[in-house]
């Protein structure tokens, strides 16, 4: 516990010292924000709402899954730096499991960019572009219950990437393809009430709505009541699901390295 | 029978100033950086006068940041000096840099030029476009560097394969594909073992001997001025400490001798050393004595000989202390620039 | 002449040394190429789902948009085959490798462009460009004479060179600041993100931003506005449909002697 509460001192305060990207992320983080807005301002015309859904709810769930996805900061690249650099033999012989410490890294991040990037672009967003309220005070809460689960499903995700470094040489084009995946099925470039019905029933199929979607909706109140539970045991299945298979990926290839040692 | 020779470059009080901006603790100092950030002036180098002739080589040598790579630099037209001026084979580095590299060749110990992933050949055909070299030149410069620098087993395969005693001869080989008259060798012998070193000067060597190309050398390693150079300049804080001939350097500095002896029986100790000093002060009044534990029960003692011989100093620890065995040389010229280093001679 | 043939066959032994190394690992190269594809046509998807629940947005339809967005990567396609060097430049200067490029007989900004082809990319973004393009401009039904295709080839060779314009400020920037990653991303990301859509659905400063300060309206939404023969909006005259190659020439000119400043006050990397 201890040697997890360092690395992820370090992951905050290693944030602090690059000044500029901070100030620039943040920036980044508004101007999607703001050009969805706008897109949807644009599509909504002079309509109020549009398949029951009102145009603040689209803003609203833009700037919560925009803002929800500049906090989960995931390095899909650490495996495979470790093994290119050869620190990974060094890692292994380390008492604290190198996932731990990966994770306590990716914490360390979030915490900062939480009480950052998180809190400054939702304020920013609700000065120049307004959103919705909590449904209530208790969906606030459920909904931070839900993104908790959400960054553990992206998290087991993203580790499942970095395993893959094992057997191949570069992960980028997957890093790639999954951000592209995410980005699309899980609602932040589309709001998932506006796609097809068929499509709504495969992607409700697959891990991806757990991520952002199910948060959002629960801050909405368009998930209640009994449907929580039910949201929250999906999330934590396919969370299960994820860690299972990078589970058995890490064990498979830590093996790999005492081969290619020799 | 020596020709008078040309100069090949010219160097008359060269200075660079570096701007480095300070950075202040504590979040008022990180918000006032952002806004107001504050820099600092780093003279590198501050005046710098020599003159290298035609077919010389040229031991550069300094500490870390002492100004000497940002001096290369210069001479091979990276960097605009602030003041003073440099004239190499009649031009202005920095200002005909294209006509003007092309006589030169340029390795960095640290920095290779060949391509990660590719045979090296497929470099020196890359580098036959860029300096435009006629064919009949390349294949005899690249013949004779693959039998000079024995690269026939390696030629063809990526450089991500091959050890550092490889890439580094094939570095070398890269930057003298076009047959410049003047090279820059910064470093060149970092992190080799003793036989590549050994390989890459014998290169240096041959190509000053036979072929007349002037070298310049920047090195930590002395055995590689010793076994190549003729001439050396010692770059300190910035300034030009030294500037003549090894063996001058030597004669005039090294007149000292260093006695490495093996003590019997008692274990060595911070107050056996003094003990040890004390004693051959007393003993030769007048006289300075270094003392270093070289652990393993040796310890190095170094002392002028212009006023003691080491005879006497010998006999006196033999009869006072139990020794195992002993043996005497003369200090060499990784110590003189080591002592210059730490400011025990000053020139 | 002589030196225009020396130029590009440099640019061609250059090439054919990335390629030749991208192939040292094969199953890599190829799945970049289809990872950029990927994540490019994430945003004509994007539209594409949009757009089954609505029928156009201000005006624009769901073929018009896609020719909007086929000019972004048609120009990006034909860029990044001449400008990655300048796109990843910063990387060059922070590792020393710059300095190399000085020690050699060519023009410093000519090896840089020439030493860097992501030829890969280039195909990821281009096909995706070119299909688009001939999809859309099919769909749409414009009808093709001599000058709308003289029109075409200049405002995308107008286009380029904007763009190219804002990577050669940038790298620039590189002589004065280490990490030069977040004013790319606000100059050139950033704005491009804004010209996906038709700018005349975003407020005025934006598109103030877009055509006067960073002039992407430029690279894609005047061309298509031309073509489509739409009203470009309320204070956008429609001279600014012509001039995108003038623009192009002038931004990268203004671009070039800021980076011939900039070299100057080059400071090599120390140990």
């Amino acid at each position: 516990m201890k040697a997890f509460m360092a690395y992820l001192k370090i992951a905050f305060k290693s944030n602090t010292i690059y000044r500029v990207d901070f100030l620039f992320s943040i920036i980044g983080t508004c101007v999607n924000i703001f050009i969805y807005c706008a897109i949807w301002k644009a599509l909504y015309g002079d309509n109020i709402s549009v398949n029951s859904v009102s145009y603040e709810m689209v803003t609203t769930n833009f700037i919560l899954s925009l803002a929800m996805s500049s906090v989960f900061s995931t390095n899909d690249f650490v495996i495979q730096q470790k093994l290119w650099d050869g620190s990974i033999s060094t890692d292994m012989v380390r008492p604290i499991d190198l996932r731990v410490s990966i994770l306590a890294r990716d914490l360390g991040n979030i915490f900062f960019k939480l009480i950052t990037h998180f809190i400054l672009s939702v304020i920013i967003s609700v000065i120049f572009i307004g959103m919705l309220p909590p449904k209530s005070f208790v969906c606030l809460l459920l909904y931070v219950i839900g993104m908790i689960l959400g960054f553990c499903v992206l998290w087991a995700l993203s580790v499942i990437v970095q395993m893959s470094a094992f057997w191949i040489i570069n992960v980028w084009s997957i890093s790639t393809i999954k951000n592209v995946v995410v980005n699309v099925l899980s609602g932040i470039m589309i709001p998932l009430w506006f796609l097809p019905d068929t499509l709504k029933n495969i992607i409700s199929f697959t891990p991806f709505e757990s991520i952002y979607y199910i948060p959002v909706n629960i801050y909405l109140g368009k998930i209640t009541g009994g449907e929580i539970f039910h949201a929250y045991f999906k999330q934590l299945l396919w969370f299960a699901v994820l860690f299972y298979i990078g589970n058995v990926m890490w064990n498979k290839g830590k093996r790999r390295i005492f081969v290619q040692g020799g | 029978m020596k020709n008078i020779k040309e100069k090949i470059i010219e160097v008359k009080n060269l200075k660079k100033n570096f701007k480095i901006s300070k950075r202040m603790n504590g979040l008022p100092g990180h918000i006032a950086n952002l806004f107001k950030p504050k820099y600092e002036v780093k003279e590198a180098v501050k005046g710098i006068d020599f003159e290298i002739y035609e077919g010389e080589c040229v031991g550069f040598i300094g500490a870390n940041g002492a100004g000497k790579s940002t001096t290369i630099k210069m001479l091979s037209g990276i960097l605009y000096p602030d003041s003073g001026c440099i004239n190499v084979m009649g031009f202005e580095p920095h200002k005909d840099r294209k006509k003007y590299v092309a006589n030169i060749g340029v390795v960095f110990g640290q920095k290779s030029q060949l391509s990660w992933d590719l045979p090296v050949i497929d470099s020196f055909e890359l580098l036959k476009n860029i300096y435009k070299i006629p064919s009949d030149v390349y294949k005899k410069n690249l013949d004779e560097f693959m039998e000079l620098l024995d690269m026939s087993n390696f030629i063809n395969q990526p450089v991500r394969q091959l050890s550092l005693g490889q890439r580094m001869r094939a570095d070398i080989a890269a930057s003298l594909l076009h047959s410049p008259k003047l090279v820059f060798f910064d470093e060149p012998t970092i992190g080799l073992d003793v036989v590549a070193k050994e390989k890459i000067r014998e290169f240096v060597r041959y190509m000053n001997k036979e072929k007349k190309v002037t070298f310049i050398f920047t090195t930590h390693d002395m055995q590689d001025i010793a076994k190549t150079c003729e001439r050396i300049i010692i770059i300190d804080k910035g300034s030009k400490m030294y500037d003549g001939s090894v063996k001058e350097l030597v004669d005039k500095y090294g007149g000292s001798v260093k006695l490495a002896i093996e003590i019997k029986d008692v274990l060595v100790d911070e107050e056996y050393i003094k003990l040890l000093k004390q004693s051959l002060e007393n003993q030769f009044i007048d006289c300075e004595f270094t003392i270093e534990d070289k652990k393993n029960n040796i310890v190095e003692i170094m002392f002028e000989n212009k006023t003691l011989s080491s005879v006497q100093v010998t006999t006196f620890l033999a009869e006072k202390f139990t020794l195992k065995d002993f043996r005497i040389s003369d200090i060499d010229i990784e110590e003189i620039v080591r002592k210059i280093y730490e400011g025990g001679i000053t020139l | 002449m002589e030196k225009t043939y020396n130029a590009f066959s440099l640019f061609l032994c250059y090439s054919k040394i990335t390629i030749k190394s991208w192939f040292q690992y094969k199953v890599d190269a190829c799945m970049r190429s289809l990872a950029v594809f990927f994540r490019e046509a994430t945003g004509v998807i994007v539209i594409y789902l949009t757009m089954l629940t609505f029928d156009e947005i201000n005006g624009w339809n769901t073929n018009e948009l896609l020719l909007l967005f086929s000019f972004v990567y048609v120009t990006y396609g034909i860029l990044i085959v001449f400008f990655t060097g300048l796109r990843d430049f910063e990387f060059l200067v922070n590792t020393g490798q710059f300095d190399r490029f000085l020690l050699r007989p060519r023009g410093a900004l000519f090896q840089v462009i020439a030493s860097n082809s992501d030829w890969f990319a280039a195909i990821g973004h281009g096909a995706l460009g070119i299909c688009l393009f001939i999809f859309s401009a099919n769909n749409v039904q414009i009808v093709w004479n001599f000058w709308n295709i003289i029109y075409c080839i200049s405002s995308i060779i107008g286009g380029v060179f904007i763009q190219a314009a804002i990577f050669l400020v940038v790298a620039s920037l590189s002589f004065f600041f280490i990490k030069t990653g977040s004013i790319r991303e606000l100059l050139y990301w950033n704005t491009r993100k804004f010209a996906n859509y038709p700018i005349s659905i975003f407020p005025k400063f934006v598109k103030i931003f877009m055509t006067y300060i960073i002039p992407f309206a430029f690279v894609n939404y005047f061309p298509a506005t031309y073509l489509l023969d739409k009203d470009s909006g309320e204070f956008l005259g429609k001279t600014f449909c012509y001039i995108t190659p003038v623009i192009g020439i002038v931004m990268f000119g203004a671009a070039y002697l800021f980076w011939n400043y900039s070299l100057k006050r080059y400071k090599s990397t120390g140990n």
